[in-house]
Parts: structure tokens; sequence; C-alpha cells
């Protein structure tokens, strides 16, 4: 048969492709049938769900996040597993909240896992616990930031990381330690600026600065953006323009390096400026910004803190994580890596062993029992879980890149060292 | 500007939407990432080599897709190219993880005076080479015998057909030329921003926005497009709010599409010819 | 086998496809099965609803989250802030996204192809950021959870299986005013309208209003699925009910299963959406992103071998078995190509 434009079709072509349609739905039928199966396993293994996103616009932060876990698993099941009991890591990709929530079902009724944890981005998060609680399955929280994952009255749901609330009292303290004095005026006389990316992850941490600001008795006026903007000058020149005593940050990776690339084109000068340890964090921050990263402020966990502030133990097995993470990714561990591994890892060390079984009441009964003091993990944070399973003992600390390296400087008790160019220098003078 | 340059070739002249061309412009960063990286090259001079490259690579290994892809109907052009787009993201996921990546040069911070105004150098760079090519290529379509044959085949293929041209050929020559415009957006953008595997599809919808806006098929419309968006982006961000820059842009957009289809200088009644 | 047989045979094929997830659904009782199938149907309804305006009518809009959403933010708006159950809510939210439409529909009505196909996007994308934005209303990036205790009342379900129900009732729906669309009146004036829209015109077809009332419809019915999806999973956020990756899936469902035919976007869904959740699992741990090239070439290879869909393919197949020499002829559908 002749087609319009020319060319010829033989019956050969469409059989071919009824041919082909076949051998998909026959393909699809089979591995339908081996998703369908259930898995078996071990009895003496115990199998832990981890989620993470692995594809799209987090993937690099969630195969991060992912590798914390299964350093810890490795380290773990190097001394013999949990009493007798090896691990096992059952991964999953969890890129969005229908993602999720299809993938943890998937782990629970097939893969036969017995308790979940994860994961990268709140609102991820928000989706698996929603499972956990309907399957009556542990969830072991890592470093998801939203309030509302410890609100929602969830039994399992567990979070040992610092939460909103955490991560934006590092950067009152910040402000109220650290510049306020410097600046010669009250918190309440203080012109606040903060900058956020406006997904869920900058806007929960803005709402929770502001109402901690509040508490000071200081005031803050909250100016979000879309973080995968190409171009934040028109931010720039309105914060130029505005010219705060204090800018604050909430940003991701790329929007981090080009605002500041752009502040300096535009030449603005933020003298006294903190940013959430989540874009600036990163050693490759450092080397997109080069020399003018240095004296950047972040509030994050400890990533690298005075080693006396931790108790010796601590300080072994963070020798131990970043040895490994370096040697499997071949770069320092970036915080929240390493607060997945801290997670993962009080919990095989810690949790588990106490609880003796997966057991939710057992997990729970030993999770809430726990009490140790700040210092006793590798992020400095100590351990005292709250009804609703939030960790009161996580906290962040201010972190300052110096000579291209990131050194906690503030509290006095975890700092390496002491806190220099505040306030920060012109541009050409770094 | 120069990534719309690109599209309106591709999009105005063979009215094929093509979801997969901000994929090439990551890869062309990329590529000028590990040259810099892993060879120390500069950007500009890894241009030399990866624009030619990628021209060739459609006029050779993508040619039967290419001639596929502009028979196909609107739907197919659109999905497959999504597929194209899905894939490639992909690839690069794969291949080098999703981190941002970006380089420092010894000129990355380097300031221009111009008339009174600090402009990058990168940055200019980039608009001076984009406006070369800009005259360059109108010149190409208005003078040469090859560019008038693109604009025949764009008005209408059955009768550039009938005249003699070998529409095959043009279609593909335009397809290469619009992803070699594609990779030099790449490599002018590499120094300035950062890349990461969904880069891609910001700069093209972007992009799409200031070819309808500017006009399609028309070459001055793009620019003239360019900096109209470029202009109402800097402004709303600054007086009205960052996010809701883009929500003015595409208010634009959709004004212009609704007052003017054909975009500021394109041809009216091209925006009917759509199907056809 | 005679013309007629194929004839059945056909509606029996689209019957047996109709009927699988409800059967399957109440044959199994398995929550990640129950769940799976939800999440299929739920694609399903959009893709049917996504079909009447892009494949009926084959306006390609790829802003077609932004009645989703609205469907999913106005019902679930309206049962936080009012108590309104979902239930009512989901008309209302259809109302305005029909709306929603319409305002589109008007905007828009010079514009054919490409034209149309950008400025949905564009729509869609300034739904997403008013959505970001307005936070006082929607509580923007940071979303919505809904209470999940059971009480049908409100359209929280207990069990997974009741979604099941409920979302195979929808489909259902949605196929049978397909069906009866193609072949009313209206349906042959978008028979008229989609093939030569000015020889439409000229027999006297109203092509604007037409326009209108199929985007309207459209609309409408996507807003329902919008509800749908937000009382099964619970939470809605900008970026999950009005991100494009989800405009672009309800599209290539229709396309891959068959524009413009009732059960090609059901078909479509259920190749597309099962394939994709499989290479997740089994390809999703190991290189991430693997998954999703195997996805994007396959896309690509479909395209290429069925540009018409895989329904119409299966009808042809159909057809030339029923009358291999009558056949011959016009078996091929009409494919739309260009000179």
């Amino acid at each position: 048969m002749i087609t319009p434009d020319g060319r010829s079709s033989s019956g050969l072509t469409r059989r071919y492709s009824t041919a082909s349609l076949l051998n998909i739905v026959g393909t699809m039928l089979v591995s339908a049938g081996l998703l369908f199966a259930p898995v078996d396993g071990r009895a003496q293994d115990w199998r832990i769900g981890a989620l993470f996103p692995l594809s799209g616009n987090l993937s690099v932060l969630g195969t991060e996040a992912l590798a914390g876990d299964q350093i810890a698993v490795d380290m773990v099941n190097e001394q013999g597993g949990v009493k007798g009991h090896k691990i096992i890591l059952v991964t999953a990709d969890a890129t969005n909240p229908a993602v999720a929530t299809n993938e943890a079902r998937r782990l629970v009724t097939r893969e036969n896992v017995k308790l979940l944890t994860g994961t990268y981005g709140s609102s991820i998060s928000l989706a698996i616990a929603a499972v956990a609680n309907q399957f009556n399955v542990p969830y072991w929280e890592g470093s998801a930031v939203s309030d509302e994952l410890t609100s929602r009255g969830y039994k399992y749901v567990f979070r040992m990381n610092d939460n909103a609330s955490a991560m934006s009292g590092g950067l009152v303290e910040a402000v109220t330690d650290l510049f306020a004095p410097k600046i010669g005026k009250p918190v309440k006389d203080l012109k606040i600026v903060m900058i956020h990316e406006d997904s869920a992850f900058g806007t929960s941490i803005a709402k929770t600065f502001e109402a901690q600001i509040k508490q000071k008795g200081g005031s803050v006026t909250l100016e979000p953006y879309p973080a995968a903007t190409q171009d934040l000058s028109p931010l720039v020149l309105r914060i130029k323009q505005a010219n705060p005593d204090v800018l604050v940050a909430t940003q991701y990776f790329n929007d981090a390096i080009l605002f500041w690339r752009q502040a300096r084109n535009h030449d603005y000068n933020p003298r006294y400026f903190v940013a959430i340890g989540a874009g600036q964090a990163t050693p490759d921050y450092y080397k997109g910004v080069g020399k003018d990263g240095e004296g950047v402020l972040l509030a994050d966990v400890p990533s690298r803190i005075k080693p006396e502030a931790l108790l010796p133990e601590a300080r072994k097995m963070q020798d131990e994580f970043f040895k490994r993470y370096e040697a499997k990714m071949g770069k320092p561990p970036a915080s929240h890596a390493t607060r997945h591994f801290s997670a993962m890892h009080t919990l095989l060390t810690k949790i588990l062993p106490a609880a003796g079984s997966l057991e939710p009441e057992a997990i729970r009964k030993a999770v809430l029992a726990l009490d140790e003091p700040v210092g006793s993990t590798i992020l400095g944070f100590g351990l005292k879980f709250a009804e609703n399973g939030q960790n009161e003992r996580a906290f962040n600390v201010v972190l300052q890149w110096q000579d291209g390296k990131l050194v906690s400087v503030w509290p006095q008790r975890f700092a390496v060292a002491a806190p220099v160019s505040v306030p920060l220098p012109d541009w050409n003078k770094r | 500007m120069t990534v719309s340059i690109g599209v309106s070739l591709i999009f105005g002249v063979m009215r094929v939407i093509n979801f997969a061309h901000g994929e090439f412009i990551m890869l062309a960063m990329y590529a000028v990432y590990w040259a810099h990286e892993l060879a120390g090259w500069d950007p500009y001079l890894t241009g030399l080599a990866v624009v030619p490259l990628a021209f060739l690579l459609c006029a050779t290994l993508l040619r039967p897709f290419i001639l596929w892809l502009v028979r196909s109907s609107v739907l197919v052009q659109v999905f497959a190219t999504l597929g194209l787009s899905i894939a490639l993201q992909n690839v690069a996921l794969v291949l080098w993880k999703g981190n941002y990546r970006s380089i420092r040069t010894g000129y990355s911070s380097t300031l221009i005076d111009l008339f009174g105004v600090q402009v990058p150098l990168t940055r200019l760079v980039a608009f001076v080479i984009a406006a070369i090519l800009v005259v360059g290529l109108h010149l190409f379509l208005q003078r040469t015998l090859f560019g008038k044959a693109i604009r025949a085949t764009a008005q209408n293929r059955r009768t550039a057909r009938l005249m003699g041209i070998d529409v095959d050929r043009v279609d593909v020559l335009v397809f290469g030329l619009g992803i070699a415009t594609a990779a030099l957006a790449g490599v002018l953008l590499m120094p300035i921003y950062s890349v990461s595997p969904g880069v891609g599809f910001q700069n093209a919808l972007i992009a799409f926005v200031v070819v309808v806006l500017g006009g399609l098929g028309s070459l001055p419309g793009a620019v003239l497009g360019g900096l109209l968006i470029g202009f109402v982006e800097v402004m709303s961000g600054y007086f009205i709010s960052p996010s809701m820059k883009q929500i003015v842009y595409f208010g634009v957009f959709i004004l212009i599409l609704v007052v003017r289809p054909a975009g500021l200088l394109g041809q009216r009644g091209s925006e009917e010819m759509g199907l056809k | 086998m005679t013309v007629r047989r194929g004839e059945l045979v056909s509606w029996g094929l689209q019957a047996v496809l109709i009927a699988a997830p409800l059967v399957i659904g109440l044959a199994v009782n398995d929550n990640f099965l129950h769940d799976s199938l939800t999440q299929v149907l739920l694609f399903a309804i959009l893709a049917l609803s996504w079909n009447i305006l892009g494949g009926f009518a084959r306006q390609v809009s790829v802003g077609h989250v932004a009645f989703f959403g609205i469907g999913a933010y106005t019902s679930t708006l309206l049962a936080l802030n009012f108590g309104i159950s979902p239930w009512i809510g989901m008309f209302a939210g259809g109302a305005i996204a029909a709306a929603a439409g319409a305002l589109l529909g008007v905007v828009t009505f010079r514009l054919r192809g490409k034209f149309f196909t950008m400025a949905t996007l564009a729509f869609a994308e300034v739904m997403r950021i008013l959505a970001v934005d307005m936070r006082g209303l929607t509580k923007g990036s940071e979303g919505i959870t809904i209470d999940s205790t059971p009480n049908i009342a409100m359209f929280v379900l207990g069990s997974l299986g009741s979604y099941v129900i409920v979302g195979f009732a929808l489909m259902l729906a949605l196929y049978v005013l397909s069906v009866l669309l193609a072949r009313s009146k209206v349906g042959l004036k978008l028979l008229a309208y989609r093939e030569e829209e000015e020889a439409a015109r000229a027999l006297g077809v109203r092509t604007i209003r037409l326009r209108l009332l199929v985007m309207v419809l459209s609309a409408f019915c996507t807003a329902i699925g919008g509800t749908f999806y937000a009382q099964y999973l619970l939470f809605i956020d900008p970026d999950s009910v009005l991100g494009i990756e989800l405009s672009l899936q309800m599209a290539l469902l229709s396309v891959v299963g068959g524009v413009g035919t009732a059960i090609g976007p059901i078909l479509g869904t259920y190749l597309v959406v099962p394939f994709g959740q499989l290479l997740r699992a089994h390809l999703g741990s190991e290189l991430a992103g693997l998954h999703l090239v195997v996805y994007g070439l396959a896309l690509i290879f479909v395209l290429y071998k069925m540009p018409n869909g895989v329904w119409p393919a299966i009808e042809a197949w159909l057809k030339r078995k029923a009358a291999p020499d009558a056949a011959s002829a016009d078996a091929q559908p009409v494919v739309e190509k260009r000179a």
C-alpha cells in the first residue's frame, strides 16, 4: 500500500508491530508475576526498607543520604548484625509522594519489610509516614525537616534529626549571639530579611524562623523565590535596595551559588549573613564560589565538631564513617548523608537491640526510653524523644567556611575555631 | 537568547516542537564541563569542537530520526521528543549523577565596565557571540541560496519540493543547525551557570516563550522577544517579587498569543498554519 | 471471521479491558495490588478526560494538570475550611475547573496546533506558581494534609479496595461518556472539525462553540480526577498536583493507547503505568535514572511502530483478520502526515 508521502508499507510491517506488541505484553505479564510474587528471605535476616528519591531533581541528595544508611548497615553487619540478625537494606526509589506511597506499600506487602526508613524531602516523608501508619510499621526518619511529620499523631513515626524548628534555631542563635552584639543593636531593632527557596523545605524553615525571632522580640521580612530560577538579579537588587542589617537564607545548592555570584556582580555586600546548611554546606559550593565563600556562616549539624565535645565512642565512629564515605563516594559526606548514617546507626545499635525485635510497640518503648546526653552521637545530638516521636536533643550549630574548610564556630562548646570575618568584608578583600 | 535562536530555527522553520532541545544544551554543557575538568580546556575553545560535532551528529546518526519526526503528526512529535528528553536527561543522571557542577575559570568573576555599568565578562561574551550568530544567520537566510531554500520549505513544503528543493536535506540541515546552536548556547552558558541533568528543561521553556513572543521564523523577532522577556523578568522580579516574575512573563506570553499570535515580528497568519 | 465478528471481538476486548481492574481488585485482597490498581485507574480517568479535548478535538493540551490541581485544591480547601464533603466539593472543583477551561478556551480561541499547546503550558505553570505563592489560601509549598480517619461521608475510604471500586466507577462513567460523545451529533461535528476545520466551518459547524464545549467538559472531568487523587493520597502540594510531568503523562497515555478512541486512553494507561512501575521496581534502585532511560526509549519505540496508538493498531489487525481482501485497501488507519 502506498501511503501519501510516497513510501510503501507492506503487511510485513504490520505483522511485525503486532508481534512486538504481543512481545511487550508478554514480558510485562511475566515481570508482573515476578513483581507481585512475595519475597521470603531467611528468617534470621531483618529486612529494613530505605526509601529515597534516587532519580529526578533530588537524586543527588537522595543517593548521598542512602549511602550514609548503607555504610551504617555495613558497619553493623560486620560486627555480626543486630543480636545475630543480619540487616538487609531494601532500597526503593521514591521520587514524589505518589511514587513513595506505592513503593512503601510494595516494600511492606511484597518485600517483607518490617521497618521503614528514609528519606529526603518533606512531602515524600509525609507520604511514607502515612503508609507506615496504615500498616502499623515503624518509620524512622533521618533528615526530613517539616514539623508536620511529628504532629499528625502517628504512633510509630520517629525522627532523630533536626526538624525545621531546630534548624531555624541555629539561625536565630547566629543572629542573637554573633550578629546583634557586633551590630550594636538589640534584636528588636534589627532589620532582618530572609530569602528562602519556596518549596516545602525553605517555607517550613521560614515559618519557624519567623516564629522564633518573634519570640526574641524581633521581626523578619520574607523574600521567597523559586529555587530553579536562572537569574536572581532582581532578588539581589531588591535586597540591596532594602539594605537589611542581617540577611538570613535558606537555599539549595544551585541558587546559593547563583545568588552569591550575582551579589558580587551587582556589588552587593551582605555584612551579616547566615544560611541554612543545605546549599552552602557542600564542598561543591566552595568550588563554585571560590574565595567568595570565605567567611560564609551557616547553621547546620556540627558535622565536624570539636572532638572533645563528642564522647570517645562517637568520635571513633565519626572518623570511621568519614573514611568509608570518602572511599565509597569520593568526597567528604554532606550533612544529610551524615544525618542518615547517624540515624541508621543509632537505630541499629541503640534501639533495635533494646527492642529485641521489629515489633512496633517494642520499638516505640525502646525509643522513648532512650536518654543520652548531647555529644553521644556523631553529630553531637543527644537522644531524648518526645511523645510525638521527635528527638528533642537534635540541634544546629553555627559553622563557617574558613580556608576552604567548613568548621564549627559557635557555640563555643562545639567550636573548633573562632568565628572570623564578622562582618564580612567587601568582595575584593576576601 | 542564544537558546531561543536555536529553538526559533527549529520550531519556526520546521514547525517541530522539540522537547529535547533543552537536553542538547545540557549535554553540551556537560561536554564543556568535562573538557575543563579533565583536560583543563578553556570552555570557549571546547566550543569550537563541540558545536560542529553537534551538527555532524545530526547530519549523520540522527538523520533517520529527524526525517521520521518531521513527517509525523504533532502528537507524535511532541511525545517522541519528550521521550528523547526523558531518556537523555536520565542518561546524564546515570553517567554523571545529579550534582550541580560549575566551573571557575580565571575570568569567571571579571567585570567589564561598560558605560558605567558593571557587566560580567562571561555574559558579555555570550551576548556578543549570540549577536554575531543572529546577524550571521539572518544574512544566511536572506542572502544565500540555501537560506532561501530553507525559507521556501518553511512556507510550503510541497511547492518547495516541486521547485526541486531537496526537502529532506533541508530538514536535516536545519535541525542540525538548530542543535548546533543549542550546543553553542551550552558552551556560552557553562561559565555563567551550573549544570545538572535537569537544567535543559528550564532553559527550553524560556526559549519557547521567547520564540513565540518574537514570532516564529523571524530571527529579529527572537532577539526582540529575548530582550523583552529579559526586561520584563528583571523589572517584575525587582518591583513585585521574584516568584511572581514567572507569572508575569507567562501572562505576557498568553497576552501576546491572544492579541497577536504570530508574535511581534512574525508573519500574520502563521499561527494558523499550525497543523498544516 | 466476518466483519461483524471482528467488531464483536473488538467490543469484547474492550469490555475485558475495562472490567479487568475491578475483577482483579475484588478477587485478590492485597494492599499493594489495590494501591497499584487505584493509581492505574486514576491515570485512566485523567487520560480519558484529556482525550475528550486532545483526542476528539485534536487540541493538544499540555496544561491539563491545571484542572487537576484546581479540582484537588477546591475540594480539599472546601472540606478543610467549611467542612463540605468532598463528594460535593468534587463537583464544585469541577465547576471551577470548567470555568477556568472556558476562560482558557476564550483566550486561545484563535490559536491552533502548537500555539495552543504552548498556551496551555503557560496556563498550567501560572496555576502552579499561584498555588505556591498564595500561601494564605493554599498553604503554599508545604501542602495540605487530609485527615486519614476513615469517614465515608467525607470521602475518606477506609480500605484501598473501596478506592478501586470508586475509581472503577469513575473510569467507567468517563468511558461511557466518551463513547456517547463520539456517537452523538457533537461527536460527528468534532470528527469533521478535527479532520478539516475549514470544511467543517463551511458546513455550518460552530467551531468556536464546539471547542469551548469540549474544553469545558474535559476540564470538568479532569478536576474530578483531582479530587479523587486528593482523597486517595490524602496529601496535596503544588508539585504533586500542578507539576508539568503530570500534564505530559496524561496526554502521553492517550497518545500511546490511541487518541480519539474511547478505549485508547484506558489501554494506554494499562500499558504505560504498570510498565513504569515495573521499571522502577526492578531498575530503580540500581543505577538511579536507568529506568527512565528505558522508559523514554520505549516511548520513542512505541510511537515509531504505532504512530496512531496501540488500539488502532489492534483494530487494524482485527479488521485484517476479519476480511483479508477488503481490508488491505483501508486497513492502515489514516495517519496524520505532512507532505
